[in-house]
C-alpha cells in the first residue's frame, strides 16, 4: 500500500488524533504539541498503515513525557502585553463540561493500557487496529476493553456519589 | 458450552467473534439467564462508557492549515523541460566560450566570473518564483541570467555528465582556473555543499525539494566547467573578509528533522498544525539578522498560493553575550521585529523564553507572520 500524502493524512486523521491525545492528556496545548509532533514523524517517515501507527506513535510519544520535542515550558510568550485568547471551549453547556471534568478525572485514574484500549475503541478501532497500535494481543483485548468500560462508569459514578454526599 | 465471561461477551457484543464463535456464544446465551444479565450489563456499561468518553472534547480551535493542498499551476520553466538537453548544449558551447574569453582579458574576466558565480549562486537560495534581483552590470551579465533561468536545463547536465561535459572545450577549462585563484569576490561558501544539498530530503517535501535542487546543482554544473575551487588560504582571507552579498548566497543544505533537531541541541520549533515541506541549514551568516555564528535551521512550508514561508531557528550560542553586547539588533524574549524584505517579503523576528533566535519570511502581511509565530511551538 503506498503511503498516504501528508496532506490528506492529515486532513483524515488531525481531528481524531488530537481528541484522543486530549482525552489521554487532559490538556489541549499538550495535545496539539504531541499530535503536530507525531504528524512531523509521519511527514518524515511516511507509514504505509497510517491510522494504528499514527495512534501508536502519539501513544508513545505521551509516555515518554519528557521527551525533547513536546517538552513542556517551551510555550512562546511572543508579544509583550498581548494575551493569547483561547477559544473558548467546546463544552459550553455546564452539565456537560462537568461531566467532562468528571470523566477526564475516572480516565487519568485508569492504568494506561486500559485507558489506551479504551480511547482507541472510542475513536472506532477494530481489534486488529488496537492490537497494532498497542502491542497487546488480540485475544486480551476484549477483557481489556470490558475491564476498563466498568471501572470508568465505576469511578464516574463514584465521584458523582462523592460529590452528592459533599454538597449535602 | 461453559459460561460466557466479560471479556467473551465484549468481544460479542464489539463484533470481534468469528461466525462460528459468534454463533455458539448466542445458542448458549439463548439457554442461559445468568449469562443473558451479564451480557446485558455488559452492554450497558459499553454504552455509558462510550457515552462518558464522548462528553471529553477538545476546544474548538481554527483548524490547522495544511499545504501543499492543491497542484500548482506548471511553472514557465516546466514546459520547456523536455528541451532540457538541448539548453544543456547550448549553456555548455556559451560556458566554454566564456571561459576562453576569461583567458584572453584576464583579471577583469575573472571578476565578471565570480560576479556570475555569487549571481547563480544567488538564485539559487532563492525560490523558483521570488522576485529576481537585480542583473549585474557586468558586459557579460547575460551569461550568469542565462545559468540562473537555464537551472533545470543544467541539472539535467548535472545528471547526465557524459552529455553535458566533453561539450565544454577542455583547454578552456584548464585556462579559467589559474585566473579564478586570486579573486577575492569569490562566495565564501564551498561549492561542494551543492552536492551535499541532494542528501537527505523530507519525504513530503521531494517534489519541492527536487525543485529547489536544481537551482544549486545548476550553479554548481556551472563552477564544474568554469572554475575549479579556490585554494583553502584564498577562502580564508575572503571569509575574513565577511562580504556580506556573498555571505547572503550560501546555500542552503537539506536535512532531515532528526539532522536538525541535533543541531538545535535537542528541540525544535515548529508552526502548529502546518506540515513542513523541507528542512535546511544554512551558516548563520548567509541570513541577514541571524547570528553570525550560529547554524540556522530553516523549516519550509507552502503559504496558501504554494511560496514558500521559511521558519528560520537558531539555538542560543554558549558564550553568546547579553543583550546589547551583540552587534545584531538585541531582541529579547517577547520583542518582535518586523522588516520588509527587498524583493516583497517580509520577516518577522522574535525570540522566545528559551533564547532561540527565530523568524518567519514569508509573501506574507506583517499581522499574518505575528498570527503564524503565535502558532509556532
Amino acid at each position: 500500500m503506498p503511503p498516504v500524502p501528508p496532506e490528506e493524512l492529515f486532513a483524515q486523521y488531525w481531528q481524531p488524533l488530537l481528541r484522543m491525545l486530549y482525552r489521554r492528556t487532559g490538556d489541549q496545548d499538550r495535545a496539539e504539541d504531541l499530535a503536530a509532533e507525531t504528524f512531523a514523524r509521519a511527514v518524515e517517515a511516511p507509514p504505509d498503515n497510517p491510522r494504528p501507527w499514527l495512534f501508536a506513535v502519539a501513544l508513545n510519544l505521551v509516555r515518554d513525557d519528557g521527551r525533547r520535542a513536546v517538552r513542556q515550558g517551551r510555550r512562546l510568550q511572543l508579544l509583550k502585553g498581548e494575551s493569547t485568547t483561547t477559544a473558548p471551549a467546546a463544552d459550553t453547556d455546564y452539565e456537560r463540561a462537568d461531566t467532562a471534568k468528571k470523566v477526564q478525572a475516572a480516565l487519568a485514574g485508569l492504568r494506561d493500557l486500559d485507558r489506551e484500549v479504551l480511547l482507541l475503541k472510542a475513536e472506532g478501532f477494530d481489534y486488529d487496529e488496537i492490537s497494532a497500535a498497542t502491542g497487546l494481543a488480540k485475544g486480551a483485548i476484549g477483557t481489556t476493553i470490558a475491564r476498563a468500560r466498568r471501572r470508568l462508569v465505576e469511578a464516574v459514578r463514584a465521584e458523582e456519589k462523592d460529590r452528592d454526599v459533599a454538597s449535602r | 458450552m461453559s459460561h460466557l465471561d466479560e471479556g467473551q461477551l465484549t468481544l460479542l457484543l464489539d463484533g470481534e467473534l468469528s461466525p462460528e464463535a459468534r454463533a455458539e456464544a448466542e445458542r448458549h446465551l439463548a439457554g442461559c439467564a445468568d449469562c443473558r444479565r451479564l451480557y446485558q450489563e455488559v452492554r450497558d456499561l459499553a454504552g455509558e462508557a462510550d457515552r462518558l468518553v464522548a462528553t471529553v472534547e477538545p476546544a474548538v480551535r481554527p483548524a490547522p492549515a495544511v499545504q501543499p493542498s492543491a497542484p500548482r499551476p506548471r511553472r514557465a520553466w516546466e514546459r520547456w523541460r523536455p528541451l532540457a538537453w538541448a539548453a544543456t548544449l547550448v549553456l555548455a558551447a556559451g560556458l566554454g566560450w566564456y571561459a576562453r574569453l576569461g583567458h584572453l582579458d584576464g583579471a577583469p574576466a575573472a571578476d565578471r566570473l565570480g560576479a556570475a558565480r555569487a549571481e547563480s549562486a544567488k538564485a539559487a537560495d532563492l525560490p523558483d518564483n521570488a522576485p529576481r534581483p537585480p542583473e549585474p552590470a557586468a558586459p557579460l551579465a547575460t551569461l550568469p541570467e542565462a545559468t540562473t533561468r537555464d537551472g533545470p536545463a543544467a541539472s539535467s547536465s548535472a545528471a547526465r555528465p557524459a552529455e553535458a561535459q566533453p561539450a565544454a572545450p577542455p583547454p578552456a577549462v584548464e585556462q579559467a582556473q589559474p585566473a579564478e585563484a586570486p579573486v577575492a569576490a569569490a562566495p565564501a561558501p564551498a561549492p561542494r555543499r551543492d552536492a551535499e544539498a541532494v542528501a537527505g530530503t523530507l519525504a513530503a517535501g521531494n517534489a519541492l525539494e527536487a525543485r529547489r535542487e536544481r537551482a544549486p546543482a545548476a550553479a554548481g554544473a556551472s563552477r564544474a566547467v568554469t572554475t575549479a575551487e579556490a585554494p583553502l588560504a584564498a577562502r580564508d582571507e575572503v571569509s575574513s573578509k565577511q562580504a556580506v552579498e556573498d555571505a547572503a548566497v550560501s546555500p542552503a543544505r537539506s536535512v532531515s528533522l532528526e539532522q536538525a533537531i541535533r543541531v538545535l541541541g535537542g528541540s525544535i520549533r515548529l508552526v502548529d498544525g502546518m506540515t513542513p515541506v523541507a528542512v535546511r541549514t544554512i551558516p548563520g551568516r548567509g541570513v541577514p539578522g541571524a547570528e553570525p555564528d550560529a547554524v540556522v535551521v530553516r523549516i519550509v512550508y507552502l503559504d496558501p498560493p504554494g511560496r514558500e514561508l521559511w521558519l528560520d531557528q537558531q539555538r542560543p550560542g554558549p558564550a553568546e553575550p547579553e543583550a546589547g553586547a551583540r552587534s545584531a539588533p538585541a531582541l529579547l524574549p517577547g520583542d518582535t521585529l518586523v522588516s520588509a524584505l527587498a524583493d516583497g517579503q517580509r520577516r518577522l523576528r522574535w525570540r522566545d523564553p528559551e533564547g532561540f533566535h527565530l523568524s518567519l519570511a514569508g509573501w506574507l502581511s506583517g499581522d499574518s507572520l505575528k498570527a503564524l509565530a503565535r502558532r509556532v511551538r
